[in-house]
């Protein structure tokens, strides 16, 4: 199948003059599961984030995003959404007074088959504990995370991009979200997965490697993860052998 | 018994049904109209005084020891045809063990020029336990001038629990003011919803007095101020006694220009072992949360709406 998400050579470069992004090239498939690895400080957040136009980063200093045929720069994030482009944020916010219920509705609103109470349970909350629960603080951190994906699953958007949405979940076999991914694919949503999980890796159809703003490997998953723990593990932030390799690459 | 029926009260109920209250004429108590009284049933348990004064009414109104009411008692302090200078005075007696909830709804009807003063003291006895909701309908073309004032007085053991809710279509100046005495082992929380609109001038001030050992306070407020409002929060808090605790939490959240907010917090420990805490948060509504709701496809305006909605619950 073709690329329902294109990204071309993105750049992303902060107020004060810090490059975050070096030119970014990115395919996902429409109806793969896509897992984008990297360590701590590669950028991938704020590759997630132009990617869905959120946190302030709705135009690239350079590049293209292409979602569905359409370039989508500059696009506000609801406008995205409503293309069917969500994100699921690292850290999503609480909110006093909001319901689970509400908040799944709100969620599912363009989605009238959504079946809000399946979709918690298969993110292993039962609803008669949760559906009147609030989104506020009361939550646990892995309660506020699953929640996130139970709306993601409700939404059934065209594209998913999942910013670390399985930490914190102390799922009793993490083969739980893995084959969770899976029937949102299966039920037509594209995943780009961020994660530090091996074996959330494992189970992606093509995955991609990000060091130092820019994508060093795409392809096959249990590659990337090795180059990863390779090379990338090594040196937490920054791999100068993997750098130099991409600064050869692209001369 | 035949329900009185005066058109007074239909518009007092149609207002509470405006800021979702679900309520019907049969479920009432009490329903005034500044100073006249237009229903009054007796409640089984609770003794009452009522007397009409030029500008309002007196009242006064003892529970007995051990008597716990088990279904939530409605009164109506309106002014539906009667606006001017307005005195309402209220004493709550509650004996030990006994536990009661109260509404109390202000009913404020189109055009009334208003200067109202709600004097409210609520004693609470030892292992008593009281809540008091106090919900407002305040008509838009009314002009206000609102001064409410409740102090609490809790014995040994005692829990009270207070909601103000001014949420609906302007709140005019208003000027709430909330003083505790805390008794030990006492719980008293209070929490303040309100909504300030164009020309609206909000105060709510919250004082909590930690007098007993261990007593526990407190006070949350949630203001969301619109375009053209001033909005005012001051919360003092006083550990006085032995490993007494009390917590300020206020959010005043801003939608809209030319708003102004004040913040002020005044801890002040004569214990060593009371902690006192304070957390307060000026200024438009958290980006994250909008940018949650705005990846679901709702817009800037319809994830505001939603924050601010769940705030203001
Ligand atoms: N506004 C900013 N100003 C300066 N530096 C920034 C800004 N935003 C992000 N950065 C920096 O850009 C780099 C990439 O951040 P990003 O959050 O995208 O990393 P990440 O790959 O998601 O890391 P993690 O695995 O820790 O979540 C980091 O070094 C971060 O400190
Ligand atoms: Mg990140």
């Amino acid at each position: 199948m073709g690329a329902l998400l294109e990204v071309r050579n993105l750049k992303y470069r902060t107020e004060e003059g810090k490059e975050i992004l070096k030119g970014v090239n990115l395919d996902v498939k429409e109806g793969e599961i896509h897992v984008l690895l990297g360590p701590n400080g590669a950028g991938k957040s704020t590759l997630a984030n132009l990617i869905a136009g959120a946190g302030g980063y709705e135009e690239p200093t350079e590049g293209e995003i292409i979602f569905d045929g359409k370039v989508i720069n500059g696009k506000p994030l609801y406008e995205r959404a409503k293309m069917g482009l969500t994100i699921a944020f690292q850290e999503p916010a609480r909110f006093e007074g909001i319901t689970v219920e509400e908040y799944l509705k709100l969620s599912a609103r363009n989605n009238p088959d959504a079946d809000i109470e399946s979709c918690l349970r298969k993110v292993g909350l039962d609803p008669c504990h949760y559906l009147y629960r609030f989104v506020d603080d009361s939550l646990s951190g892995g309660e506020r995370k699953r929640i996130e994906l139970a709306s993601i699953m409700c939404m059934k958007p065209k594209l998913a991009v999942l910013d670390e949405i399985d930490s914190g979940i102390d799922f009793v076999s993490i083969d739980e979200i893995g084959n969770l991914f899976k029937t949102m694919r299966d039920e037509g949503t594209t995943l780009l997965v961020i994660t530090h999980r091996e074996n959330i890796a494992n189970i992606a159809d093509r995955a991609s490697l990000l060091c130092d703003g820019q994508i060093v490997e795409t392809g096959d998953p249990r590659k990337i993860i090795k180059k990863f723990e390779k090379e990338c593990l090594v040196c937490e932030v920054q791999n100068p052998s993997l750098v130099k390799e991409v600064k050869v690459q692209n001369n | 018994m035949k329900l009185n029926l005066d058109s007074r009260i239909l518009q007092g109920i149609d207002f509470l049904h405006k800021v979702g209250v679900n309520i019907q004429p049969q479920d009432l108590a009490f329903f005034v109209d500044k100073n006249e009284i237009l229903h009054k049933k007796p409640v089984q348990g609770i003794k009452s005084e009522v007397i009409p004064t030029e500008f309002g009414i007196k009242m006064r109104t003892v529970i007995e020891p051990g008597v716990k009411i088990d279904y939530p008692v409605a009164l109506c302090f309106g002014n539906i045809s009667h606006g001017g200078e307005h005195i309402n005075e209220q004493e709550l007696i509650v004996g030990e063990g006994a536990e009661v909830k109260i509404y109390t709804f202000a009913l404020i009807g189109p055009g009334q020029t208003l200067h109202r003063k709600d004097l409210v003291t609520v004693r609470i006895g030892k292992n008593a336990k009281v809540e008091l909701y106090d919900i407002h309908y305040h008509d838009r073309s009314a002009d206000i001038n609102f001064y409410a004032e409740l102090n609490a007085y809790l014995d040994e053991g005692a829990y009270f629990y207070n909601l103000l809710k001014v949420t609906d279509q302007k709140s005019g100046k208003f000027r709430t003011k909330f003083y505790g005495e805390v008794g030990p082992r006492a719980v008293a929380v209070v929490e303040a919803k309100m909504k300030a609109t164009e020309g609206d001038d909000v105060v709510v001030e919250d004082i909590m007095k930690l007098v007993g050992e261990e007593a526990r306070g407190l006070s949350k407020s949630r203001i969301i101020a619109l375009d053209g409002a001033k909005a005012e929060f001051i919360g003092e808090a006083y550990g006085e006694a032995p490993n007494s605790r009390c917590h300020i939490d206020c959010a005043e959240v801003v939608k809209g220009e030319n708003v102004v907010l004040k913040n002020i917090p005044v801890l002040v420990s004569t214990n060593e072992t009371a902690k006192l805490t304070h957390e307060a948060s000026i200024g438009k509504i958290d980006k994250k949360q909008l940018e949650t709701l705005m990846a679901k496809g709702l817009t800037e305006d319809e994830a505001t709406e939603v924050v601010v909605q769940g705030m203001l619950r």
